[in-house]
Parts: C-alpha cells; structure tokens; sequence
C-alpha cells in the first residue's frame, strides 16, 4: 500500500509540474491566435470568406482564456471560493512531495478507512482535478472556435468534477458524513 | 442512385449474414478463447493484486525519491518552456515586423486611385496596431489575467509546480 501511495504521489508530483508548462504555452497560443486573427480579418478583400469571420467574439474570447492560462492557479482559487473550500492555489519552486504514510489507513469502520484511502490519495486527486478543468477550457475552446463538434455541457460538467477532485478531501467528509447522520 | 444504393445494402448485408453463421471450427474457437479469457482474467488481477501487497513491504518508504517521476518532468517541463517561449519571442518578432511591413504597404496602396475605396486605410491602421500589440505581448496577456481573474499571470519561464493549500 505505501509503495501504490508512493507512486501515486509521484504522479501528482509530475501532473502538478507539467500543469504550469502547458498553461505557458496555451496562454502564448492563445494570444498568437487573437493577434493573428484580427490581423487576417483585416485584409481588405473577399472579407466574408475569412475563417470565422461570423464570430467576431472568437478571437477575443482566445485573449480572455490567455489571461487565465497565465493565471490559472488564481483562476484555480477563484473557483474553489465558488466551491466553498477556499483552498488557496499557488505555485512553487520544484520540490518533490513526501509521501503520507499508510500505516494506519484501516480506520475504526469502514467510512473512516474510505476517507482514509482518500486521504492517501489526495496528492493525485488534486493534481488531477485541475488538469481537468485546464483540459476542459482547452476542449471548450476548440468547440466554440469550431474545431471539435462537441458538447459545451459537458465540458462544464469537467469543469465541475475536476474542482470536486481538487476539494476531495471535503467532498468524501460531506458523502460520509450524508450517509451517517442522512444529511 | 437507388440501384447502387440498393446493391451496396445487399453486400454490406450478405457480409454481416457470413459472419453470424454459426460455422462449427470458428464457433469453437472463439468458444475457447472466451473461456481462456475468463480464467486469464481473474488469475491476472490476482497476480497483480498479489505483487502490490509484496511490493508495499518492499517498498515501504514515506518520502518521493529526490530523482523521482517528478524532478524528471520538471526537467522535461524546463526544455518545453525554454523551448515554447523562444518560439513564442520569435513568433511574436516576425509577426511585429509582417503587421508593420504590411500595414504601411497597405497604407501606401491605399492612396493609390484604384484603391481608395476598398479597405486599405484600415488595414494599415489594423498593421500598426497590432505591430505594438505583438511587439508587448507580455504586457496584454497580463492585463488580460488581470481582467479574468484578478491577479497577474504568474506562469512564466521558470519551471513551477501547483501547490495545493489547507482546507481542501
């Protein structure tokens, strides 16, 4: 069990770095895209045949998303105020996490082990809730720019799901908690 | 049409009815592989289940090795971004001098008389602007961060890792 908490936590520890590169470069494309944009719409002729030159916002919804790709752990922050946690997210210089330790993690009953297990674990459910929701602002983009026929719906509801894994820890409390006492 | 429509139904349907017939040697081999697959299955996620209860004594240990998973990505991560942001210098450079180039070409071609009415004033207009907007691109997608979260950008060309708080 240690050496699964181990390797998990090391994972967190790469998603966690990798998070804040691709951030980088999403932020430095989506601000090529909306100069570059409003620059091929100026070309004075066969106006009507630029490429989505009907959706005069898309460019500049590119320009806000850049704005929250360079700020994505106060956009991070933000949303977890929505969510009622507060937790505070940041950035940091590389260090690798320790690991919690797995001794003790059957609990007195069986909800206790789960929050437990969850506990271990939560290294990864954070790192891994907000690459969801980074992943799912990319993929509502693609489809509002036209270039995935998807569904915004459900990009929203990886948005809702990536900051439940990023407050797992408050989420399984409350789910034990509802299951004990019935809400 | 209909009549190529139709034949290409009937192929694709003849192709379906080969392939449902109960033919005895493929029955039985497909029979053998199911139950083979059904055996393999369980004794598999035993093994595996069985290894990590081996390996959690072997491996008990509450701390991430210093070279572990996470300092290589954060290698990696470091290469990208120098990588990435050199493109993006270089993107933004060409694009500064093309909007500048070609906006003062399109303000020039603008005066000339079979041009005066087709849009060349604003495109030159158009160049120069967003020459300076390539030019500080740095600036605006700060501003930017501003405007959509409050804060400024804080990702940069140093290779960081998301840190999560209490309370979570």
């Amino acid at each position: 069990m240690q050496g699964l908490v181990n390797f998990t936590t090391a994972i967190a520890d790469g998603i966690a770095v990798t998070l804040p590169t691709f951030c980088y470069l999403a932020a430095c494309g989506c601000f090529m895209y909306f100069a570059w944009t409003l620059w091929k719409w100026s070309e004075p002729h066969g106006r009507y045949h630029h490429h989505r030159i009907e959706q005069p916002w898309a460019p500049f919804i590119s320009l806000a998303l850049s704005g929250v790709f360079a700020s994505f752990p106060t956009f991070l922050t933000m949303a977890n105020v929505s969510a009622g946690t507060n937790l505070v997210v940041g950035l940091t210089a590389y260090s690798a996490t320790t690991a919690p330790n797995a001794g003790g993690v059957l609990g007195t009953t069986p909800d206790a082990t789960v929050i437990n297990v969850v506990t271990l674990f939560r290294y990864f459910f954070q790192a891994f809730g907000a690459a969801c929701v980074f992943w799912a602002i990319l993929r509502w983009r693609g489809i509002i720019n036209g270039r995935l026929n998807d569904s915004p719906t459900a990009c929203g509801v990886q948005v809702a799901f990536g900051i439940l894994c990023i407050n797992i820890v408050t989420v399984a409390t409350g789910i034990e908690s509802f299951f004990n006492t019935g809400g | 049409m209909k009549l190529i429509h139709t034949q290409a139904r009937t192929a694709t349907f003849k192709r379906d009815g080969v392939v449902l017939q109960p033919k005895g040697g493929r029955f039985s081999v497909k029979c053998g592989v199911a139950v083979l697959r059904g055996r393999i299955v369980p004794a598999f996620m035993l093994a595996m289940g069985a290894g990590l209860a081996f390996a959690g004594h072997a491996m008990a240990q509450a701390t991430s090795p210093t070279g572990g998973l996470g300092a290589q990505i954060n290698s990696m991560s470091s290469e990208g971004l120098n990588s990435g942001s050199e493109m993006f210098g270089v993107g933004c450079y060409l694009a500064a001098a093309l909007c500048f180039g070609f906006g003062v070409w399109a303000l020039w071609q603008s005066r000339q008389p079979q041009n005066r009415e087709s849009g060349h004033v604003m495109r030159g207009v158009a160049g120069l602007v967003l020459c300076g907007l390539f030019a500080t691109a740095g600036v605006w997608i700060n501003k930017a961060s501003v405007s959509a979260s409050g804060g400024n950008a804080t990702v940069n060309t140093t290779p960081q890792m998301v840190q999560f708080g209490t309370g979570g």
